[in-house]
């Protein structure tokens, strides 16, 4: 045996390429612009799960998160909206996933469970955080006046920059 | 107070105001303008893209996982040119031209030995260029360089080589010919330039993954990096809406930030496994598969969400069957089993500790550690001592035991050897009485004596000797210890007492002897003594102070077979020292050479010297190519002194 197979996980590769396209259909259904941006990102994407590269698996996520940018900014229903971002957050994490556990465990190992498990939490964490945000758009805040939206704009963009500064964002 | 702190402490302020105005409108009518709205939606898209920048130039980490599934590449003799060239002359290594020197001092010694000039015709012939009907080689070792004809100038610039590298390959093909070395098979040929040069020269073997045992880490926390640049798209989600003026996209923020809040999370309680590990069977024949059985169980608290093992397979065997690697989630109490199937080796094998990588749900964090079963696990191999039907090569010796080596001494035996005049008092059975009849007088008859020998097998286990011809192959070290295994039982079943050494290592040394308990002992040490360990690298042994040692072991009148393939100076000299020193040598070399490259052709002409020198100063040699057997190798040899 002169080696093992160390490309991505077929579980990891399988989950990110549907949550790629789940995150396509959501955001193009309703914007050119979104399906034509989100097409090069999930082409993009889909390279790099077949190359296990990190930075083109990336670049292809980033592009489809643009596109469904792209579709709120054409005034997208917020629905559609929240299921393409959490979908291309876990397409991008599953990918990952899978790129590492390929180069450390090999494709013959069996980590179908672990696969499942951590897909499943960020699934979770995705959710959870769309329906507070589905929640705070159903108070009424498309409605008020700027002040509110605004300072949780401020409050996001500090939180976010502390986590960055402690590195873990 | 750090800036993340602070950022932290601004942000909830901001979202109690936020929540405030959205609860109770009109509380903080602040009549925020418009423009300040633009601002903060820009500087968010900044800042996005300033975290894409980041996560650019800070890439994710991961453990490295060891590649127990293959057994070590064996490397070829002659895998570095260099060291080659400093076994003729060690001490121009490390100085500038000093390949040219050492393949002219190479050239110089071919020349005498091959075309039977004289040391100043050879290097007569080098500094003019006529030893050779190569003109890059030619022009390479003579001191005045000619320039090679424009048609080879040009090749060398297509090619890509650079015209020294492309001088030495010309000039060792060139000395290796006038050794006659077959130099035509070479592997190199399909890669391109340079690369294709000095792959060929040096025969490494680019790309394979050389494996490794699963080292014993010490437990390390890392941060992967995983979710690095997720802030990103917060950000940009909150710029892009608040200049396009959508709440709807706003709302994505919610979903980035509650990422980046989970993947927070840096710390990693060390988690309770526990490993258990089952082989069958444990004393395998050689070959035979072994089936190995892994159950890593939580014996926490808490769940185990991410759990990646790596077993730690014995460095000599190899994973034939399934995988030694498992990917799993645990809770609390629960147990995940992987199977494998390995093939065995001679020896004894011991399990190392699992490699195992634990990381948190959200995958932010990694804790690389090893983890051990209770009781060590073992597969132990110990083939059978099989004789071979050859008679083994000792060399005549005198002793005073009666065995089956034919010695240079009259006296009583079985065959006939010589007449001599009689003496009174020899038995009248040996008397000649024919003779007497025909002639009147009294002769004596003798008969060859045959005495058992006492004897000494020492196999050559050092670094230069762990090589052989095929990357996933035997070593000639392995070789040794199969063939001393065959020539301990042939010579111990013919009555002579047999010892065994191995070169450079003072606990391995078994003293001469005979009988049952004797064999016992000897297929034991043969099959399981570190030393002798198949899949290990042997160190690099300066055997001289072993050598007084074992000289001092020796008994007065045991010979000595070396079993060595004689890649490095050091042994052949140790095979001429033992021989001076009153041991009769003989040395059983299994050839590991290979011509497919150029350092292997020049290591296949170094060792051709040595086995010249050892035949000239009264040594046997019985040269065994790689593809035959022990005993077709004695019988070629055919015994004789």
């Amino acid at each position: 045996m002169t080696g093992i197979d160390r490309s991505p996980t077929r579980t990891g590769s399988t989950l990110a390429v549907l949550a790629a396209l789940v995150a396509l259909a959501a955001a193009g259904a309703t914007s050119w612009i979104a399906l034509a941006v989100g097409t090069v990102g999930v082409a993009l994407f889909l390279a790099g799960v077949a190359l296990a590269r990190h930075a083109a698996v990336s670049t292809g996520a980033a592009a489809l998160f643009v596109g469904v940018l792209a579709a709120g900014v054409q005034g997208a229903p917020v629905t559609a909206l929240l299921v393409g971002a959490v979908a291309t957050v876990v397409a991008w994490d599953s990918a990952g996933t899978a790129i590492d556990l390929g180069a450390q465990l090999g494709r013959s190992a069996t980590t179908v469970r672990l696969e499942l498990v951590h897909a499943g939490g960020t699934a979770l964490v995705g959710g959870l955080a769309a329906a507070i945000g589905w929640s705070i758009y159903q108070l009424g805040l498309g409605t008020q006046p700027l002040t509110a939206p605004v300072f949780l704009l401020v409050a996001a963009l500090c939180l976010a920059g502390a986590l960055a500064a402690r590195g873990g964002g | 107070m750090s800036r993340g702190r602070l950022l932290a402490a601004v942000g909830l302020v901001a979202f109690a105001v936020g929540v405030g105005a959205l609860v109770a409108p009109g509380v903080f009518g602040l009549g925020i303008q418009r423009y300040a709205v633009v601002v903060i939606g820009l500087l968010a898209v900044a800042a996005a893209l300033r975290v894409v920048q980041g996560r650019r130039r800070a890439p994710r980490r991961r453990a490295e996982t060891a590649m127990p599934e293959a057994v070590p590449a064996v490397p070829s003799p002659g895998e570095e040119l260099d060291a080659v060239l400093a076994a003729f002359d060690p001490t121009r290594y490390g100085t500038a031209d000093r390949r040219r020197k050492q393949l002219r001092r190479v050239a110089t010694e071919v020349l005498t030995r091959y075309r039977g000039d004289s040391e100043a015709t050879a290097r007569e012939a080098i500094e003019r260029g006529t030893w050779t009907d190569d003109p890059v080689a030619a022009g390479f070792l003579a001191d005045e360089r000619s320039r090679p004809p424009l048609t080879d100038r040009l090749r060398t610039r297509l090619g890509g080589a650079s015209p020294y590298w492309q001088g030495i390959e010309r000039t060792v093909r060139a000395i290796a010919e006038t050794a006659g070395v077959d130099t035509d098979d070479r592997d190199g040929s399909t890669r391109p330039g340079l690369d294709r040069i000095v792959g060929s020269l040096d025969g490494r073997d680019a790309g394979l993954d050389r494996a490794s045992a699963v080292a014993d880490p010490t437990p390390t926390t890392r941060s992967t990096g995983h979710w690095r640049g997720i802030s990103a798209a917060a950000l940009s989600a909150l710029g892009v809406g608040v200049l396009a003026e959508r709440a709807g996209v706003v709302l994505f923020a919610v979903v980035g930030i509650a990422y980046a809040a989970a993947a927070r999370k840096r710390t990693l309680s060390a988690p309770t496994l526990s490993i258990e590990r089952t082989v069958e069977p444990a004393d395998p024949e050689p070959d035979e598969a072994v089936t190995v059985t892994l159950t890593v169980t939580n014996e926490g608290e808490g769940p185990v969400w991410d759990l990646r093992l790596v077993d730690g397979v014995p460095p000599a065997l190899s994973v034939v069957e399934g995988s030694p690697r498992l990917g799993t989630a645990l809770w609390p109490g629960a147990s995940a089993t992987i199977t494998y199937e390995v093939a065995t080796r001679r020896g004894r094998h011991e399990f190392g500790p699992a490699q195992v990588l634990v990381r948190t749900l959200s995958g932010s964090v990694e804790r690389e550690q090893a983890v051990e079963p209770a009781t060590a696990t073992e597969i132990t191999c110990v083939p059978p001592l099989r004789p071979i039907d050859e008679p083994v090569p000792l060399r005549r010796q005198p002793t005073r035991h009666t065995g089956r080596v034919e010695t240079a001494t009259g006296g009583e035996g079985v065959e006939f050897f010589a007449t001599r005049a009689y003496r009174s008092g020899d038995p009248l059975s040996r008397i000649d009485w024919n003779r007497h009849a025909r002639t009147g007088d009294l002769a004596t008859l003798e008969f060859r004596e045959e005495r058992a020998a006492t004897v000494v097998l020492v196999i050559d286990r050092d670094e230069a000797a762990a090589v052989g011809p095929s990357r996933r192959g035997q070593t000639a070290v392995q070789r040794s210890v199969d063939a001393a295994s065959r020539l301990f039982t042939t010579l111990l079943d013919d009555g002579n007492r047999v010892g065994i050494a191995a070169l450079g290592a003072r606990d391995c040394w078994l003293g001469p002897g005979a009988g049952d308990a004797h064999r016992v002992r000897a297929r034991e040490l043969l099959a399981t003594h570190p030393a002798l360990a198949p899949g290990e690298t042997p160190e690099n042994v300066l055997p001289f102070g072993w050598l007084a040692s074992l000289r001092s072991q020796l008994p007065g009148d045991a010979q000595v077979v070396l079993l060595s393939p004689l890649c490095s100076p050091a042994v052949a000299t140790v095979a001429r020292q033992l021989d001076a020193g009153g041991h009769l040598v003989t040395v059983v070399s299994p050839d590991p050479t290979t011509t497919a490259s150029g350092a292997g052709q020049l290591a296949t002409v170094a060792r051709r010297f040595r086995i010249a020198d050892l035949r000239a100063a009264g040594i046997p040699v019985v040269d065994w190519s790689w593809e035959q057997s022990l005993p077709v190798a004695l019988a070629r040899t055919g015994w004789s002194e």
